[in-house]
């Protein structure tokens, strides 16, 4: 029997949330593979051996989720990414868009409820800028989505179990969706909280969709109910930057509206969950590092 | 590096008619402009994506310039006003992420305005020589 093992590293458990919510199918799961790793069900504190699939969860946040990524991946056969945060860094990954002293010292001593706070440094980890796992290890698959589509999970383990490459979708969410493509140009930016009209496409009625450069796997679920796409599958395979593709889309659809926003802006918007992993991101390190 | 001998490595996305034919048309006619100048002929000014513009700065280009047809005059409608506007939101990113917005610049020139394009190609080689090299450049020696 294959053993399975799930990695913790910088993340919030939705992911693993995510696998456990194949409720049933998880115990059909469970006669072809034998958990033996996993900080919700399994009361183990250190990464067993022989892992033949590990997948982990969570991108690179300290020196320490380092260590524990180079030890998974030496004692496992194949490593999966899960979810955006090992994919690309996620939503912490805006985190870079600070100054790394600057942001440790608003969190230890800035925010308002603090008083004389201190940036711990005795027996802690250091923190390094957020990066996904590829930037460290070798990765086999990614299963990207926030949290991912737990059906996803399956059939990708069903398969690595066969000893076969899963299917990964390469369409975007644009092709799944079924309020069809933008006949014309949005007239006004409208906020998130503004009632969308029904069976229109959201890009078409001024909301900022990332569907156009988004993976498919997710069945369009948040443009179905009026919810622009908010990019958290990472880019679609020939997206390659979701944030300076869609700007590209953007400039000839809705260029007025994104005339003046910031790097800050434009990545709240658009880098939401890749910027870790940006093009933006590696000018931004590579500076740093010729600065050094 | 001293400034005196620092000489920019300058990328020019040239579009297929009118600034591809402008630097044509300067050798045509023995016309000089800077030696640091690297054309790239692209279809039209508006393919060139923004990662193509960010690869370049990667690689170590200190400067970075997009040549289309003159307003009005683009082959494709209105591929140069695009590649503008790409070029406007790209200058804001570069300055925020400190490479500095002035190192890339969108000129219009028609396939016979000859001295023109040479002149901004030189005007931009001064402008790169003193805002000096690519900070992401890999420092030699």
């Amino acid at each position: 029997m294959k053993r399975l093992a799930i990695i913790s590293l910088m993340s919030d458990g939705g992911c693993h949330i995510a696998f456990l919510e194949l409720h049933e199918e998880l115990l059909h799961l469970l006669g072809q593979v034998e958990l033996i790793h996993s900080y919700m069900l399994v009361d183990r504190r250190e990464i067993p051996e022989h892992i033949d699939i590990a997948l982990i969860e969570g991108g690179v946040r300290t020196t320490h989720d380092i260590e524990l990524l180079k030890e998974a991946r030496s004692k496992s056969k194949i490593l999966v990414a899960l979810g955006s945060c090992a994919c690309f860094g996620g939503i912490p990954g805006l985190s870079n868009l600070y100054d790394l002293r600057a942001s440790l010292d608003y969190v230890y001593r800035g925010t308002p409820t603090t008083t004389e706070g201190v940036i711990p440094h005795e027996n802690v980890p250091s923190v390094i800028r957020v990066a996904p796992i590829s930037r460290f290890v070798q990765v086999d698959l990614q299963i990207p989505g926030c949290p991912p589509e737990p059906e996803e999970i399956k059939e990708a383990i069903v398969s690595l179990i066969k000893g076969e490459v899963p299917s990964q979708p390469s369409k975007t969410v644009c092709d799944e969706c079924e309020l069809g493509p933008p006949k014309e140009k949005p007239r006004r930016l409208r906020k998130i909280y503004e009632p969308p009209e029904p069976d229109r496409c959201l890009l078409e009625q001024g909301y900022f969709c990332m569907g156009p450069v988004t993976r498919a796997g997710c069945g369009a679920k948040c443009p179905r109910i009026g919810v622009p796409c908010d990019g958290c599958s990472g880019p679609a395979p020939k997206a390659l930057d979701q944030g300076i593709s869609i700007l590209d889309a953007l400039v000839t659809l809705a260029y007025k509206n994104i005339e003046n926003f910031s790097l800050k802006q434009h990545s709240a918007y658009f880098y939401r969950y890749t910027f870790a992993s940006s093009v933006i991101e590696d000018l931004l390190r590579k500076k740093l590092r010729e600065r050094r | 590096m001293k400034d005196e001998l620092f000489e920019p490595v300058i990328v020019v996305f040239c579009c297929r008619w009118a600034a591809y034919g402008a630097a044509d048309m300067a050798g045509i006619n023995r016309l000089s402009y800077p030696s640091n100048v690297r054309i790239i002929r692209v279809p039209c000014s508006g393919r060139v994506s923004p990662l193509h513009i960010l690869q370049a700065f990667r690689l170590g280009a200190d400067g970075v310039v997009i040549s289309g047809c003159l307003e009005g005059g683009c082959h494709y409608v209105d591929g140069n006003l695009r590649a503008l506007r790409r070029v406007r939101q790209l200058k804001k990113m570069l300055d925020a992420i400190g490479l500095g917005g002035d190192r890339l610049e969108m000129y219009f020139v028609g396939s016979c305005n000859l001295d023109k394009f040479a002149n901004y190609l030189r005007e931009f080689t001064e402008r790169i020589r003193r805002l000096g090299p690519n900070p992401l450049r890999l420092r030699e020696g």
